[in-house]
């Protein structure tokens, strides 16, 4: 898929595990994970607000464009 | 009640429908093997054994029908006949047709049998909210191929097997019709087949909702 999910990135940035992340936004551990290895086919907006507010981001820090040959958008 | 636990109940009766009808012919079909198998011995004639067979038929054009040598018979009687249409009552039969009429249905019980195999597991999937899977999707193609390919070609065995029976029984004469059986089940399979193209869809939007986050 053309969407880069780079959860992990903001993750080690603010020193949290993707246990804590899930436990604070209510999202299970297993859903988070198909959204960290980029297997989620969409993403609700109430989704993307609960983890931009808990990792204090931005969605466009979570989201990347990447072209199909590998270049970022 | 919601629609939701409607359809469960629903689901939960078929399921015990379909198992009962899957029991049932297992059990018919193994006791009709043995029976086929066994028939000789349960018989006192010996290695020839005869049975009665009906075959229906149904000839607007016979004049007349004449059996002879009729095995065993040792009677000859002339009939005639016009607008000859119901059941031919086949004496003296030989147990090798009996078995070769086993073998005739054979394809039939055994495709019969998978369809209720494959109905089974999909009702078992639908009952734990397993639904719209790939495997359902599958499921429903096969007993849908099932029925179209069934509903040509074994009324065509059955059409075979009973010309066969006519033939062996030693009637001669006009040219006996033997009614081929509708072919009934061709089109609820392609029914089924239409609705395996329909779930496939719906395979694709669960995976699309199992995949957002």
């Amino acid at each position: 898929m053309a969407i880069r999910v780079n959860l992990d990135l903001v993750l080690v940035k603010r020193g949290m595990t993707l246990t804590e992340l899930s436990e604070r936004v209510g999202i299970t551990l297993s859903n988070l994970s198909i959204l960290k290895t980029n297997k989620a086919r969409a993403v609700r907006f109430t989704t993307l607000e609960a983890i931009c507010r808990e990792l204090e981001c931005q969605p466009g820090d979570l989201l990347e464009y990447v072209e199909e040959d590998g270049e970022s958008g | 009640m919601s629609v939701a636990g409607r359809g469960h109940r629903v689901t939960r009766v078929a399921k015990v429908l379909v198992d009962v009808a899957w029991w049932l012919g297992v059990g018919v079909a193994v006791a009709g093997a043995a029976l086929i198998l066994f028939w000789p011995l349960t018989t006192s004639e010996g290695l020839d054994p005869s049975t009665h067979v009906q075959v229906s038929i149904s000839d607007q054009r016979a004049g007349g029908l004449l059996p002879e040598n009729i095995e065993g018979s040792g009677t000859v009687e002339v009939i005639d006949l016009e607008d000859l249409e119901g059941s031919l009552e086949i004496r003296f039969l030989k147990w090798t047709m009996v078995l070769l009429g086993g073998l005739a249905a054979l394809p039939a019980v055994a495709a019969g049998l998978f369809g209720l195999h494959l109905l089974r597991s999909f009702l078992r999937d639908v009952q734990v909210a397993r639904v719209f899977t790939a495997k359902n999707a599958q499921r429903l193609s096969w007993i849908g191929w099932l029925l179209v390919l069934g509903g040509v070609v074994f009324p065509l065995i059955h059409f075979a097997y009973s010309v066969l029976l006519v033939r062996q029984a030693g009637v001669l004469g006009d040219p006996v019709g033997v009614g081929i059986d509708g072919f009934t089940a061709v089109v609820p399979g392609l029914l089924v087949l239409v609705v395996a193209a329909a779930w496939r869809h719906g395979v694709e939007l669960q995976q699309d909702h199992d995949l957002t986050v």
